[in-house]
């Protein structure tokens, strides 16, 4: 479990990335939703240990990230994949996670060896595990990134945006796999694609300008935009009178818009099931 | 030892013996300040043996301990030459003393009237003009009272077997370099139950007949010099005809006397001048190779190396009384002076010598009338172990007069090196040097001198004037790659679209390499010492290293994100270098110049015009350099590390690609033609011209390695993979 | 124990990294192909001939303790510095960073880690180039003392490497990239070197002086190239370098535990 107290993070320039955020996280897959600089990386940078909270208080597993003891041991338990990463180029995809192994405090080899086998299985990368890491495509870099996350049975995995630059099969397979892991293991997935959170996150948060707007389930979410989507079709001017657009469509009509909000009867409306994304969107349409 | 010290009029010295009832009186005294660890003293001893009671004069002598704990009893006695050599003081840091000192103490002596000991005959070196010199030396010495006519070789031998008996040596090892052969073979005569063995270098045996030798010697030894030059490859290249070279210009000297000046003192170079320097000059290993460029120079009109030599030549021409008082004792009595010029004329004329009639006179006015002692001119007899050591190119003690001296020695062994000049074991090399301690190690075993013939070949210089039309080629050779690039590179960015970025560049390129060049800069214009001509360095120093620092970093294809989206853009991308390149030029040249003109300030520059561009040539080498190894290897710091290399190097050695040094073979065959691109030239150390020659090629190379860099990034597909296309 | 083996992780990973980038190969090759060139160079200088090699034992090994040290001064103050400077600023470069910074390694490790690899790789450049010296001097041109040879590389050279490389990379620890990196390095190795100038008389201030003139100029005098004796001793020289490495690591040391807390 992982409860975050009136967490703030305040840059040089006087930047607030993080506004005063309480968060408990329990033991199972926990989706984080945010726009583009909301603080999502920032919030999981804290919770890993990389960067240090300007006020507040967070503890993994009953570890207090502000000690040096409770962030080791926290991180003894972490498996964490940045949102951006680099690699050693003229390392091999195995030699590299074999040091991160060491790092991560297996020492022993056959463990270790063992341990690597699974998790290149697992991003299926087996195949070219000896190949050097320039080689590689950056789909294959980011599984990589996975696979090292993956290493030392982590309690705790912070994914942050791990779905970008996937295929769309690797993607799925990737859902399926953090879904597996969920039994085990709570999962901090980090996204803006809705998408991902709907497939496999029960509990989820959504952050804007560094504060927590929603928490709950992903049905609340879409809940809150019951009875606000709408189908507009025209002949190519678009719907306005407040509504937001979430997508158009080409129809033999016109031009079929889904809008959220209360479109003008003028456009004759058919009310339809919202989404997640409509939730999202909605939501973040709303006034702070 | 040199022929200009010769005399005629004869006196008569009487052989005389050491008197052992005569107790000599030993005192410790302090060495010179490079001999702290060993042991000093002064001996006292009567300054005419022939009359004990008159004055005494004092002799230095220096004890150099062996680094064993048990030294064997038979030290070596070191005689050096001269006459009027210093030995107490000498470096004993050489393998063959070292060697030496493994097994025995080595005990060096101060001759007579040479340096501590007291009173010296040694007189200051004031001008060109030995015999003015000599004169006025002669008036200094016989103010002090000093009988010349006792400093001579007999006196000098006494001297020795007094030495040995005062330090209570049984038996000794003489090593005699030169005239101290000549002492050493004396001693053999004289005293020969005090000596083990004898290592005689560059031998001068008292039956010499040193003028008519060298008369006859001078043209063999010259024509020695003409075979070596065409026997080198890189010398009879560069120098074809050496033997025709140097007959047309002392024809021409003979004929139009050159005018030199050396330190303010006018010198006239005729004909007789240059034969008699080659000559001497051929005995002097470290100048033999630079021979050839010598002639060479001569005939293009540059007198440089020559006014350097003359001046060398004139101050190793010690002025000393020792000197005179042998030779016009020992030697110039014995001289048939009519025989002489009978022989004289029958040689061709550049290989004549002159008649000096000057030095018989100077010996009738440092003399007087002397009277001859016939034993001077005896060879020497002796069954004492004796190795002769033999220079081939040796026109001081010539070979020949080892084997001369060898005649009458029935253990002695003569030793003669190829390509070698006067004192032998001055070059001491691992086949002199083992030759030397075997023989001390066991007297009686003839030496094996197998590996003597062996000596590597000598390696010649190449001087300016043979190289300047290659500097010139490759200056205009360069010169023409790099328009072609630019221009091919310019043409098109009239031809395609070409928005600068100036304000970009310049964020990217950071303010770290401009603060510092501006920080280093004040920084020791202000606190450092250095002299006037380093000072005047600074800027073409720094200021291109900070470049070449930029420059390494200014495009680094594995870590620039934004390559692919520059490389995109309709702009030529050759442009995303060349503006980063302008915009560090241009911040890196205001800082030059504001360090250019606060150099020409501090150290009061006339040349202020030279100040203000000289650093150019090196930043654009060492700029083009760093672009050009970061952009092909991709590693920044590589370039960076092969710049700093280039840069210490030339900065602190550079001065080794100069002519007429001579590099180690085989790169002998590439130094010569290397001058033209050493970036940190000083203009003071070749003509002015060539200086500025040398600074065009430097600035062409680094516009090519510019242009090079620039044509590497409009190959895109490498630039963005690595991979070649 | 689990930070000694994470620090040995980082040096094998950095070795063999180091190894497999041009930058380090071209430079060993280069040192070699300079060894190599100077023994045969030296070959035709010293003209030995076999029967007196051993008789030339004091000489030869002068000639190659002098050349060792020139050769040893110039690799080890200028070249393997700047080589090694950027291996905690590229992990920044590239970003791999973030990634080991999030296992329980602490950051003093890490420092420490990559200090202990930086050495690790020096010495993997320079043992070869010392062997390969050695075997082609003892074949080509003589015999000679190689205690004396030893100690020129394990008291002379070696503590040279240790300081000046581990100054680099420890204050090199901030820098954001490899181009600051290189700018450290040009602070450390030349900057000195200029403002002290090279110069035996100089005394306290050349302990601050990345050619370690002490050292320097004890060798010098011991291989007989020049009479002139440092007016610093090399035992100062090293400690006194030793101790400015040890007072940087501090500093960095207290500098991460301010900064992260730990």
């Amino acid at each position: 479990m992982i409860e975050i107290q009136n967490l703030t993070k305040t840059y040089k320039g006087n930047i607030q990335a993080l506004k005063g955020i309480d968060l408990t996280i329990e033991n199972k897959m926990f989706g984080l939703l945010g726009a583009n600089g909301a603080g999502k990386t920032t919030l999981m940078r804290i919770v890993a240990g990389l960067l240090k909270p300007t006020d507040g208080r967070v503890t993994v597993f009953g570890h207090d990230m502000a000690t040096l003891k409770g962030k080791q041991a926290a991180k003894g338990l972490l498996g964490y994949l940045p949102q951006e990463f680099g690699l050693y180029q003229t390392l091999t995809a195995r030699e590299f996670l074999d040091y991160v192994a060491i790092l991560k405090g297996i020492t022993d080899s056959q463990r270790r060896q063992r341990e690597i086998d699974e998790v290149l299985e697992k991003v299926r990368l087996s195949d070219v595990a000896n190949r050097r890491l320039k080689s590689y495509s950056g789909g294959m870099k980011r599984r990589v990134g996975i696979a090292q996350a993956l290493l030392g049975n982590p309690k705790l995995l912070i994914v942050d945006e791990p779905t970008v630059g996937l295929d769309p099969e690797e993607r799925v397979r990737l859902r399926n796999l953090l879904s597996d892991m969920a039994a085990t293991c709570t999962i901090i997935l980090s996204t803006h694609i809705v998408e991902d959170i709907n497939q496999s996150c029960n509990d989820l948060a959504v952050i804007r300008d560094g504060a927590v707007v929603f928490r709950g389930a992903p049905r609340d979410l879409i809940q809150n935009a019951k009875g606000k989507v709408w189908h507009v079709t025209t002949d190519g001017e678009r719907p306005n009178g407040g509504v937001a657009i979430v997508s158009t469509r080409q129809v033999q009509e016109g031009v079929q818009y889904r809008v959220l909000g209360q479109p003008d009867s003028l456009y004759q409306p058919t009310a339809i099931e919202p989404s997640l994304e409509d939730g999202y969107i909605w939501l973040m349409n709303q006034q702070p | 030892m040199r022929r200009l010290m010769l005399g005629l009029l004869l006196f008569m010295v009487s052989p005389v013996a050491a008197q052992d009832n005569k107790p000599a009186r030993w005192e410790p005294a302090p060495c010179p300040a490079n001999w702290q660890e060993h042991e000093c003293g002064y001996l006292t001893v009567p300054e005419d043996y022939a009359h004990p009671e008159g004055p005494s004069i004092r002799l230095m002598v220096g004890i150099v301990r062996s680094t064993a704990e048990n030294p064997l009893p038979d030290p070596v006695l070191v005689l050096v030459g001269g006459p009027g050599g210093r030995a107490v003081g000498l470096s004993v840091d050489t393998p063959l003393v070292e060697a030496i000192r493994q097994e025995r103490d080595l005990i060096y002596l101060d001759q007579r009237g040479s340096g501590a000991s007291q009173p010296s005959l040694a007189c200051p070196h004031q001008s060109l003009d030995y015999v003015a010199d000599m004169r006025a030396c002669y008036a200094a010495l016989t103010a002090q009272d000093i009988n010349l006519a006792a400093y001579t070789t007999t006196q000098n031998a006494a001297d020795v077997e007094m030495l040995r008996q005062t330090l209570g040596i049984e038996r000794w090892n003489l090593w005699g370099t030169s005239y101290g052969t000549r002492l050493g073979l004396v001693v053999m005569r004289d005293y020969p139950d005090g000596v083990r063995s004898a290592i005689l270098d560059s031998v001068f045996p008292p039956n010499a007949n040193l003028y008519l030798d060298e008369a006859l010697g001078i043209e063999p030894m010259l024509y020695k010099l003409f075979d070596a030059c065409h026997d080198d490859l890189l010398c009879t290249l560069v120098y074809p005809d050496l033997q025709g070279r140097y007959e047309r210009l002392f024809a021409q000297l003979e004929h139009e006397p050159i005018e030199l000046v050396i330190n303010d003192e006018p010198f006239v170079l005729d004909g007789d001048a240059l034969q008699t320097g080659l000559y001497q000059l051929i005995a002097d290993q470290s100048i033999f190779p630079l021979l050839p460029s010598l002639l060479d120079d001569l005939e293009h009109g540059e007198y440089e190396l020559s006014e350097r030599l003359v001046d060398a030549v004139a101050r190793s021409n010690a002025v000393h009384g020792m000197a005179l008082s042998v030779m016009c004792s020992e030697e110039a009595p014995f001289v048939d002076w009519q025989g002489l010029e009978a022989v004289y004329e029958t040689l061709p004329r550049p290989y004549r010598p002159m008649l000096s009639v000057t030095s018989r006179e100077l010996c009738h006015e440092w003399l007087g009338e002397v009277v001859a002692n016939p034993i001077d001119n005896q060879s020497i007899v002796s069954d004492i172990p004796t190795l002769l050591l033999a220079g081939e190119y040796d026109t001081a003690t010539p070979p020949r007069y080892a084997y001369l001296a060898a005649e009458t020695l029935t253990n002695g062994y003569v030793v003669e090196f190829p390509r070698t000049g006067h004192v032998v074991l001055n070059g001491v090399n691992a086949c002199s040097m083992g030759i030397v301690i075997s023989f001390l190690d066991n007297p009686a075993v003839p030496p094996n001198t197998a590996c003597a013939s062996r000596i590597h070949r000598t390696q010649f210089a190449v001087g300016i004037p043979a190289t300047r039309p290659w500097a010139w080629f490759s200056g205009v050779a360069l010169g023409l790659v790099a328009l072609a690039l630019i221009g091919s590179m310019g043409i098109a960015a009239y031809t395609r679209p070409r928005q600068p970025a100036w304000a970009v560049s310049w964020r990217l390129l950071g303010w770290v390499a401009p603060l510092a060049s501006v920080g280093l800069l004040v920084l020791t214009l202000f606190t450092s010492d250095f002299d006037v001509a380093d000072t005047r360095r600074l800027v073409e120093i720094i200021v291109p290293l900070a470049v070449a620092f930029q420059a390494a970093f200014a495009l680094t294809p594995d870590s620039d994100r934004a390559l692919e989206i520059l490389m995109a853009c309709p702009r030529r991308p050759f442009w995303i270098l060349l503006e980063r390149l302008l915009v560090i030029v241009a911040i890196q040249s205001i800082i030059a110049m504001g360090g250019a003109l606060l150099t020409v300030w501090i150290t009061q520059d006339a040349q202020w015009v030279l100040a203000l561009v000289r650093w150019i040539p090196p930043m654009l080498m060492l700029g083009g350099l760093a672009v050009y190894i970061s952009i092909r290897s991709r590693v920044p710091v590589f370039a960076m590390v092969a710049v700093l290399l280039v840069w210490f190097g030339m900065v602190a050695v550079g001065d080794l690609l100069l002519p007429p040094n001579v590099a180690p073979y085989p790169l002998n065959y590439f130094q010569p033609w290397l001058w033209p691109y050493q970036p940190y030239l000083k203009p003071e150390s070749l003509s002015m011209d060539d200086y500025w020659l040398n600074r065009l090629v430097v600035a062409v190379v680094g516009i090519v390695l510019v242009g090079l860099s620039l044509r590497e990034v409009e190959n895109e597909e490498r630039m963005l993979t690595g991979d070649k296309a | 124990m689990n930070a000694l083996y994470q620090m040995w992780a980082i040096a094998r990973v950095e070795y063999r990294m180091q190894w497999r980038q041009r930058g380090m190969i071209v430079i060993a090759l280069a040192m070699l192909l300079i060894m190599v060139t100077t023994i045969v160079l030296m070959a035709s200088e010293f003209n030995t001939d076999r029967e007196f090699r051993d008789k030339f034992a004091t000489a030869s090994t002068d000639a190659i303790t002098s050349l060792t040290f020139i050769l040893a001064v110039t690799s080890v103050c200028v070249l393997l510095p700047f080589v090694l400077v950027n291996l905690i600023p590229r992990d920044r470069q590239i970003g791999v960073i973030e990634i080991l910074h999030s296992t329980p390694m602490s950051s003093t490790t890490y420092l420490t880690g990559k200090l202990i690899a930086g050495w690790v790789t020096a010495l993997s450049g320079l043992v070869p180039g010392a062997i390969v010296m050695a075997v082609l001097w003892y074949i080509i041109i003589a015999p000679f003392n190689i205690l004396s040879y030893l100690e020129i590389w394990l008291v002379g050279a070696l503590p040279l490497m240790v300081i000046n490389v581990g100054l680099v990379i420890v204050l090199a620890f901030r820098m954001p990239d490899s181009r600051m990196a290189v700018a450290v390095a040009v602070g450390v190795i030349v900057l000195p070197w200029f403002i002290i100038g090279f110069d035996p008389r100089n005394d306290w201030l050349d302990i601050f002086n990345s050619f370690r003139p002490g050292v320097f100029f004890h060798y010098t005098d011991v291989s007989a190239i020049d009479d002139e004796i440092g007016a610093l001793s090399p035992t100062i020289t090293i400690l006194s370098g030793l101790a400015q490495l040890a007072l940087a690591w501090l500093g960095a040391v207290a500098w991460l535990r301010w900064r992260n807390g730990y």
